[in-house]
């Protein structure tokens, strides 16, 4: 039998929010003992912790990094290392959560050295001296203490206040508390005598992944299912953003709220040629589509006004709609028993070397690699450098900035250095409305030719659409916030115009999210950046990257283990036709 | 598509505690509580253990292969007696049974044995299929999509038969008039949207599924999809509270059988 070491056991892995528990009793030890967590960036906590422990002051982990020999491209790491214990100093400011764990780490090792005073027994009573004279001398009743403190749970026991047997105390999260630091001691933990540092990302990992999104996770699930050996290749997934339930093992199968109703695209007289086109395309590749005229139309959806409708595409089979957000949560959930490590955090910086090569004709080109990301933990200053060899760009709507920071773009212009990853983030709405006498069952989801669109929600006569602003019209992506009057002005009308039930209709709620949208061609990039040689894009996919989110994942995992696209050929989608100049127009962005 | 809960369940008793062996072979029939238990034990350990877990996975993925391969087209006897015969033969494989045209209904016996005599009626369409049961899932359906003369289909309790496998049923819509999805675990309202190709159907049941949320709406806004059809399916009136003098008048209202 191969026994998985405790951290695989326990599902789970540095990344994990530390349990709240253990914060609260932390927080409350050390406000007991008078030490602030807020303090002034001078260390201190660490100094306190270390007069408890009877200690010199620790090197903090990330110091080791000057360690590393002059010669080797850390060498610019090393110089940072000494920023990092600065910065670290001050997380102590700040990182209550990262600070506050060690402490009952501290105060509990402390209070075994010192003598207790009221450690509490199972049943709930104090057996200090004073209270049982009958059990004899000093040293039968330290010696009765030091039983006690290794059978009774008091280990973590508070002050003088709770040796009345108090029932406030949480025994269940302090059996948890120490179960978990039993763990970690053994072999195979992640055990760090001096922090605990089990909400920071790793320190060393084969790919990052920036983005936790369905793209991301789609690249991370290929990466572990294409393989060649079980546990090859470590793999990160840094999220800046999520707030949800991390799943649970062993789980009823993924449920995504498929609705099979099929797409209905009507197209007036200038667009049926295209659209004939693009029909011949999907029922080469497959697709169950059927074209119809304005009376076939009528006949079977009597809900459309079609004037000026030439001509209309129905999806038959397989074509539908489904909840992206579960989706996600499967994902994440498979990745998750795969192996796969996530992180809350931001990704700062990227620390990479250059290299100046010359190309067969002579000409001189800096090839960049990047060695360390530098992922930033939430609401504090604290960030964790991870070494890696591969770093794959899906962060959405924030790729550009992602772009940046690995120095993409920075050069003179209408150069292979000077071209940026032209993905911005766009603001879109989708509004939510009612409509009792709307369209029933069988209503699929509806783009009309003036590019709005709308589609059924659940049982109750809700139907959720709306449309894309003209380029004039674009809302500022600064925030998420809802134009109401965009859906008085450009939305309804149209609807009203198609769909003559409409007219009376109230609006339930509304919402804003951003497209990755690609300024160049609207379509995705994939593949490597030729200059920066280990970063692989998967972004820019203009709203459309769900549905392409399973196909573009493996073709990047393939990217990234065999060196070419194996089962569907992406090279149109390369980052080199920035500068090339080749457009790859996705012309139906809806 | 994952598999079903039900078929983790046929895991289990084969498997309880990897390392006793053989021992723990031979407590092939477990009852209910034994089941759950023994699938705790088979989980504490896959947790443990990297050998466990590919076992598991690896029986999980057996029976994955089955369901497929009870699900392979018969191209073969396709081309050779064509579709009617292939359809015919594919139900009877999987424990349905089938009638032609002016015969009578065939079925497998108890042991799943069936005569051959019906390659003989290669020119005679299929009126109606009974798959009730069967692990039917959309890969198979392929076989049934070319019977373009089926007035009748049930496809009662069929484990695999979901959302997507009732997107495929439009192209029976020429001649479909009788359809019963009556307890199948994976059909929900979303797949049931996707009947309004059917414009021929004149009796539809859609009576315990556990999957749709609201029957009674359901049933509702199906009947309005499909008005020349009778749906039989839950009572409309079972989501609201009836009032006491109300009661008696609910039980006259009963569902045609």
């Amino acid at each position: 039998m191969v026994k998985k070491s405790s951290m695989a056991a326990a599902g789970k892995e540095p990344g994990r929010a530390p349990g709240t528990q253990a914060a609260i009793a932390a927080a409350s030890c050390c406000a007991k003992r008078g030490t602030r967590h807020t303090s002034s960036p001078g260390n201190q906590l660490s100094r306190t912790s270390a007069q408890s422990r009877g200690v010199p002051s620790p090197t903090p982990p990330r110091a080791r990094r000057t360690d590393v020999t002059p010669g080797s491209p850390m060498a610019a790491g090393g110089g940072h290392g000494r920023g990092s214990w600065g910065s670290h100093g001050e997380t102590a400011a700040y990182g209550a959560e990262g600070r506050g764990l060690e402490a009952p780490l501290a105060n509990g090792r402390a209070r075994l050295n010192n003598s207790r005073r009221g450690a509490v027994t199972a049943e709930g009573t104090v057996c200090g001296i004073e209270c049982c004279p009958r059990r004899g001398g000093p040293q039968r009743a330290m010696l009765r203490r030091a039983l006690r403190l290794g059978l009774g749970r008091g280990l973590l026991g508070r002050g003088l206040g709770t040796w009345r047997g108090d029932s406030t105390l949480d025994w269940d999260g302090k059996v948890s508390d120490i179960k978990k630091k039993i763990q970690s001691v053994l072999p195979g933990g992640a055990w760090n005598p001096l922090y605990d540092t089990s909400h920071l990302p790793p320190e060393h990992s084969d790919v990052v992944i920036v983005g936790g999104g369905v793209l991301g996770l789609s690249v991370a699930y290929w990466l572990k299912r294409l393989e060649k050996r079980r546990g090859a290749i470590q793999v990160l997934v840094v999220e800046r953003d999520y707030t949800e339930y991390l799943a649970v093992v062993d789980d009823p199968p993924l449920d995504l709220q498929f609705n099979p109703s099929g797409y209905l695209l009507l197209a007036s007289e200038k667009g049926a040629a295209i659209m004939e086109n693009n029909v011949k395309v999907q029922r080469q590749e497959g697709a169950k589509v059927c074209l119809m005229s304005p009376e076939q139309l009528r006949n079977k959806f009597p809900w459309i006004n079609t004037e000026g409708v030439a001509l209309a595409s129905y999806g038959l089979e397989d074509e539908g709609w489904f909840d992206p957000w579960c989706l996600l949560q499967g994902l994440r959930r498979k990745v998750q028993s795969m192996g796969v490590l996530f992180c809350h955090g931001e990704v700062t910086r990227f620390i990479s070397s250059s290299n100046r090569m010359e190309t067969a004709s002579g000409e001189e080109v800096t090839l960049k690699r990047i060695h360390e990301v530098h992922v930033k933990m939430d609401r504090s200053l604290e960030y964790q450098p991870v070494e890696c060899a591969i770093v794959i760009n899906a962060a959405g709507a924030w790729s550009g900035q992602i772009a940046e920071l690995a120095g993409i773009g920075k050069g003179p212009p209408g150069t292979l250095q000077g071209t940026k990853l032209p993905v911005e983030p766009r603001k879109r709405y989708v509004y939510l409305w009612h409509c009792p006498q709307g369209p029933g069952l069988e209503t699929p989801f509806v783009i009309d030719s003036s590019g709005a669109y709308f589609r059924r929600e659940g049982l109750g006569n809700n139907y959720l659409g709306s449309c894309s602003p003209t380029e004039e019209e674009e809302p500022d992506p600064g925030n998420l916030e809802v134009d109401h009057g965009f859906f008085q002005d450009k939305v309804w009308p149209h609807l009203a115009q198609r769909v003559p039930a409409f007219e009376t209709l109230k609006v339930r709620s509304a919402w804003a999210g951003y497209y990755d949208y690609n300024t160049f061609d609207q379509n995705g990039v994939v593949g490597p950046h030729p200059l920066v040689v280990n970063m692989y894009f998967a972004t820019g996919f203009s709203g459309h990257g769900l549905q392409q989110a399973p196909a573009v994942g493996r073709a990047v995992a393939e990217m990234v283990l065999e060196g070419s696209f194996q089962t569907i050929d992406l090279n149109p989608f390369l980052f080199s036709r920035f500068y090339l100049g080749e457009k790859v127009q996705e012309h139906n962005i809806i | 598509m994952a598999a079903p809960k039900a078929s983790l369940h046929l895991v289990a008793p084969i498997w309880k505690g990897g390392p006793r062996g053989i021992r723990g072979l031979s407590r092939t029939v477990a009852p209910e509580g034994n089941q759950r238990k023994g699938r705790t034990v088979l989980q504490f350990l896959a947790d443990r253990f990297y050998d466990v877990q590919a076992l598991r996975e690896y029986l999980l993925r057996k029976q994955v292969s089955k369901v497929h391969q009870k699900n392979r087209s018969f191209t073969y006897v396709k081309e050779q007696y064509g579709p009617y015969i292939a359809a015919a033969y594919f139900v009877l494989k999987q424990g349905g049974a089938v009638k032609f045209q002016g015969q009578e209904w065939m079925r497998p016996n108890g042991r799943g044995r069936f005569s051959l005599e019906f390659f003989k009626f290669q020119a005679v369409p299929v009126e109606a299929v009974d798959a009730s049961g069967c692990a039917i899932n959309y890969q198979g359906l392929d076989n049934l999509l070319a019977l373009k003369e089926l007035q009748s289909l049930s496809l009662q309790r069929c484990p695999h038969v979901d959302d997507w496998c009732l997107s495929r049923l439009y192209q029976l819509a020429g001649s479909l008039q009788e359809l019963s999805l009556a307890g199948c675990p994976q059909v929900s309202e979303r797949g049931l949207a996707c009947l309004h190709h059917l414009q021929n159907l004149r009796r539809l049941d859609i009576s315990d599924l556990p999957a749709v949320s609201n029957p009674g709406l359901t049933q509702i806004l199906v009947e309005e999809m499909l008005p020349n059809c009778n749906v039989l399916g839950a009572d409309w009136a079972q989501g609201l509270k009836l009032g006491p003098e109300e009661q008696s008048q609910d039980t006259a209202r009963s569902i045609p059988a």
